[in-house]
């Protein structure tokens, strides 16, 4: 097999999947139908709870309460999102998600498929040790440590500041083995060959190896940056001045801060919805969403 | 065409063996160092944040105070303070039981919707875009999302229950009911991430496999169960230990809508360890019920990848 | 270094190398020189540890013992891409994502002293091309090549650095047979052009044949036999060699010498053409080769049999000839010879037909006379 054309390989995989699509699993009318009523059921279900965030966030508070709920406001009340950006840090908020998001991302993308090539690839001595002490901590949930990290932070001095947000997600061992798995699907002649033209191990690294597992590293990118989007127990810990905050522990304070005013709360949620939606969609294009489990088959 | 001399063949190893040795040595030693250079920058991040968090958890267990005056060591008490701590064992409870209803019923959903996007021959993209929108939300969000769904005033599940005669449910301040309705909400966040997953799996088969069994004459349903199924194995390995490792740190929704409530029935694992950090300043208590999560989480990972394990 | 060291003409210098992998040994120790300019041919059945030998020259596998010289420097610890080699992989190892330009060119844009100058470059670049006859695909990506073509862009790579060696592995293995034979050609017009030593790895005994100086033949990590292809297939050291070159296969029989010191096989007797004669009672193992045998109808044939089999060819046909006592011989004859099974057949042997081997597969001597008992 010519392995080696993995981009060919891509290609073809599309048009077979396509393929076993139509060959794999039940076409006939009926089936296909209930597919459609099922998957609209799910759509509906997916989708209704926001028509109350939108709705709600363009009324007035007074008017929240009207029995039976009217959807659609009437006047439209533009006052929750001033509210928003005049009375709460909201545009901050944002910001900081997004360079906290986008920093951990990359720095993650980078480390982690520069460790996945080392344990894909190369003969080290302690090679076994390190993908076992790696794999083991990938099952060691993060929630457990947020005592002991959070008395790192402070005697490095971090707390309150980006590098809290941005360091201690970097030690989630699983996208290692994402990049992994990603990169032993690269056979090894491209690599040997490109050693012996002269690159050293990172040009490789830059040069082979980054470009042929792009695929793989948007998924694990927008995986990535998903998780750091929505984590909420470490910035609620790490963070405690509100300007550094982040936008999900930001918008659940909007909500205990100020009793129950459900207007800027639901302003809130949609104007934090639309930064990551629209990420989502930008990255969608190049996103067939991969197979993931890969990384932790030994 | 040139002919090696004869005498030639008889040439001899121009280094004694020790000094091959010692140069493989140093060969070798350079490769190592090449594989630890891009090893670096994750080993360090996982020494800080990772190693030493659970080391100092663990010997935290033993020891007591911290914050304000010295730590003191004080055998196994924290491991005795935490097993008697009636607390403690409801905030396992309800996280292994919020596990065990959340997981299962979004893996069956997942699946069933996997299955109907793999069949449908177009409008894929758009459906699979919709029903990814939840997963995009943080936890929280999703929470305060339902408090609207689930208002007993004005939210649509009471707006059907009255509709049909009933009397409005509050969801959140029963005791029975409030554990579930927050693994509704995770399910309802999660479906999305899930169904994307195994749509993976489900598209990476191999179709031939599938010819085959159709001209056997198998059915859809045979097929799902006999052949779909073992084949996604891989896919539901990392499945089942991911998700266990995700849910087992129930906390966010909790926090935010129940605070532990109504009467301890949502109080979690990570939200005890919350409070015992910042409302109780008990570090060794906290310390301990730490580290029993992450032996929890460590031994049924491990359970899973034994039952789970490739038996051929 | 010492006045031992490898004289400098000899491109290649392998001295007492072995490879093993923990406790299993997949190559014992060996010697092995490739003069500057010779094309030598590694064959042997796959797992047999040729790809192995490459790979060490390479520096892509470690060295478990010995030395390698490479232009006359000790290379065992010297990394890769310092090695002055070129390697051509059976797969190609094209890289996917550059077109054929970038692949021929990538080898000099690694290279840091000199860093060359761009011109320079896409001069040599398009050189390179030209040579194997790409000119016309430099901008297209390796996915949109034939085998050939692909084969072609990896060969213009290893060309471009101008290396002391080259080495191939199987490079011509992932085509079919038509391709091959005009890959073969194209490759000795290259090798003929640029004049460096190669080594060359191939399972293909026609592929050693035609375009080797000089055949190494391995079989279960041991060197069989080192020789130019005519020595391998007049003189083959053993009884693998023997079976392994010239096609159909070469039957083999085992016999014992008897008291006299002869040999007799069916109703003939063999004699060795050694100085020495057989030693009375020793077993032996006889092997005639079935493209030295042929049909003829003279009375004073060696052997005479009855017609067993018959493979057609074309160009000519080989019969299995049944010489009774559980001895065969296949011959070669006529391609449209009428012989049927069950028809007597006399058989003529060509000197150098038959070949003596003693009990551990190593050849004795030839036997060349033979004559009719009785």
């Amino acid at each position: 097999m010519t392995a080696m054309h993995t981009t060919e390989h891509k290609k073809r995989g599309a048009v077979a999947s396509k393929d076993r699509a139509r060959s794999g699993l039940p076409r006939s009318r009926p089936a296909i139908s209930l597919s459609y009523v099922i998957l609209f059921v799910g759509v509906a279900i997916a989708l209704v709870p926001f028509l109350y965030v939108v709705s709600t966030s363009f009324k007035e508070s007074t008017s929240l309460f009207s029995y039976p709920p009217d959807w659609i406001p009437s006047p439209i009340f533009w006052g929750n999102f001033e509210s928003l950006f005049a009375d709460h840090p909201f545009a901050q908020w944002t910001f900081n998600t997004l360079f906290v998001s986008g920093a951990v991302t990359a720095l993650k993308l980078w480390f982690d498929s520069m460790a996945g090539y080392a344990l894909a690839k190369m003969e080290f001595a302690g090679r076994r040790g390190v993908a076992l002490l790696l794999l083991l901590s990938v099952a060691i949930p993060i929630s457990a440590l947020i005592i002991p990290m959070f008395f790192v932070v402070r005697y490095l001095g971090l707390l309150n500041t980006y590098w809290a947000l941005i360091l201690p997600p970097l030690a989630n061992p699983l996208g290692i083995f994402m990049a992994r798995s990603f990169i032993v699907g690269i056979p090894d002649d491209l690599e040997a060959s490109a050693r012996l033209d002269g690159a050293s191990e990172f040009t490789i690294y830059r040069k082979i190896v980054l470009p042929l597992i792009r695929p793989g590293l948007v998924v694990l990118g927008m995986f990535t940056f998903m998780l750091q989007y929505t984590s909420f127990i470490w910035p609620l810990i790490a963070v405690q001045d509100s300007d550094r905050q982040v936008l999900a522990v930001g918008i659940s304070g909007l909500q205990s801060a100020f009793l129950q005013d459900w207007g800027l709360l639901s302003a809130g949620m949609l104007a934090a919805a639309i930064p990551i939606t629209v990420v989502f969609l930008l990255v969608q294009r190049a996103f067939v969403f991969n197979d993931l489990s890969g990384a932790l088959k030994e | 065409m040139t002919h090696i001399d004869p005498g030639l063949t008889g040439a001899q190893m121009t280094l004694s063996s020790e000094e091959h040795r010692r140069l493989a040595k140093r060969y070798r030693r350079r490769t190592t160092l090449t594989a630890y250079a891009f090893l670096g920058p994750n080993l360090v991040a996982f020494v800080v944040f990772l190693l030493i968090p659970v080391v100092w958890l663990l010997v935290s267990t033993f020891r007591t105070g911290g914050v304000l005056g010295p730590a003191e060591f004080v055998g196994l008490d924290n491991w005795r303070d935490t097993f008697s701590d009636p607390l403690a064992r409801t905030s396992i409870r309800n996280t292994v039981l919020y596990s065990a209803m959340a997981i299962p019923a979004v893996f069956i959903i997942a699946m069933i919707l996997a299955l109907a996007l793999h069949a449908i021959p177009r409008g894929g993209a758009p459906i699979r875009v919709a029903l990814y929108l939840p997963t995009l939300q943080p936890a929280v969000v999703a929470a305060f999302i339902f408090t609207f769904v689930l208002h007993p005033d004005f939210g649509v599940i009471n707006y059907a229950v009255r509709w049909l005669g009933g009397d409005p449910i509050n969801f959140l301040g029963d005791t029975t009911l409030a554990l579930p309705t927050i693994a509704g909400i995770e399910v309802w966040r999660g479906t999305g991430f899930w169904t994307m997953m195994f749509l993976a799996g489900l598209t990476a088969l191999p179709g031939e496999l599938y010819h085959a069994a159709e001209l056997d004459g198998a059915g859809a349903i045979r097929r799902f169960i006999r052949l779909t199924l073992p084949l996604l194995r891989p896919t539901f390995y990392f499945a089942v230990i991911f998700a266990t490792i995700v849910n087992l740190q129930l906390f966010d929704s909790v926090f935010a809508l129940t605070d532990g409530g109504p009467v301890n029935s949502t109080v979690s694992v990570s939200l005890y360890i919350y409070r015992s950090l910042f409302l109780f300043g008990d570090i060794g208590f906290g310390a301990t019920l730490s580290f029993l999560l992450v032996i929890t989480v460590l031994l049924l990972t491990g359970l899973q990848t034994y039952l789970l394990r490739d038996r051929k | 270094m010492s006045a031992m060291s490898p004289r400098a003409d000899v491109a290649v210098s392998l001295i007492q190398v072995a490879k093993s992998y923990g406790d299993v040994e997949v190559l014992q120790p060996f010697d092995l020189q490739v003069a500057e300019g010779e094309f030598v041919v590694l064959l042997g059945p796959s797992g047999c540890g040729k790809s192995t030998i490459l790979k060490m020259i390479a520096g892509l596998e470690e060295v478990s013992h010995g030395e390698i010289h490479v232009a006359g420097e000790l290379v065992n610890y010297v990394r890769p891409r310092d090695r002055d080699v070129a390697m051509v992989f059976q797969n190609y190892a094209l890289y996917p994502h550059m077109s054929v330009r970038d692949n021929i060119a990538f080898p000099l844009t690694m290279s840091r002293r000199p860093r060359l100058k761009r011109g320079v470059i896409e001069a040599r670049t398009v050189t390179a091309a030209d040579i194997v006859d790409l000119t016309p695909y430099l901008d297209r990506k390796p996915a949109q090549l034939s085998g050939g073509q692909r084969q072609r862009v990896a060969l213009a790579r290893a060309i471009i650095r101008q290396p002391a060696v080259f080495l191939m592995d199987e490079p011509l293995s992932n085509l079919d047979a038509l391709l091959r034979a005009d890959m073969r050609t194209s490759l000795l017009e290259v090798h003929a052009r640029i004049k460096k030593a190669t080594l060359y790895v191939t399972h293909d005994q026609i592929e050693a044949m035609t375009m080797a100086d000089r055949v190494v033949v391995l079989n279960a990590g041991r060197i069989q036999q080192i020789g130019r292809p005519r020595d391998l297939y007049t003189a083959p050291a053993n009884t693998f060699v023997a079976q392994f070159i010239g096609s159909p296969r070469m039957p083999l029989h085992d016999l014992e010498v008897r008291d006299d010191g002869i040999l007799h096989f069916a109703d003939v007797t063999l004699t060795g053409d050694a100085d020495v004669p057989l030693a009375p009672g020793a077993s032996v193992t006889v092997g005639l080769r079935p493209s030295a045998l042929r049909t003829t109808s003279s009375a004073s044939a060696c052997f005479v049999g009855e017609a067993k089999r018959r493979d057609y060819l074309g160009s000519d046909s080989y019969l299995e000839v049944d010489l009774g006592e559980g001895l065969s011989v296949v011959v070669r004859a006529e391609a449209d010879a009428e012989v049927r099974p069950g028809d007597t057949v006399r058989v003529d042997a060509d000197p150098g037909a038959i070949h003596v081997f003693d009990e551990a597969g190593a050849r004795i001597c030839g036997a060349s006379v033979c004559r009719r008992e009785r």
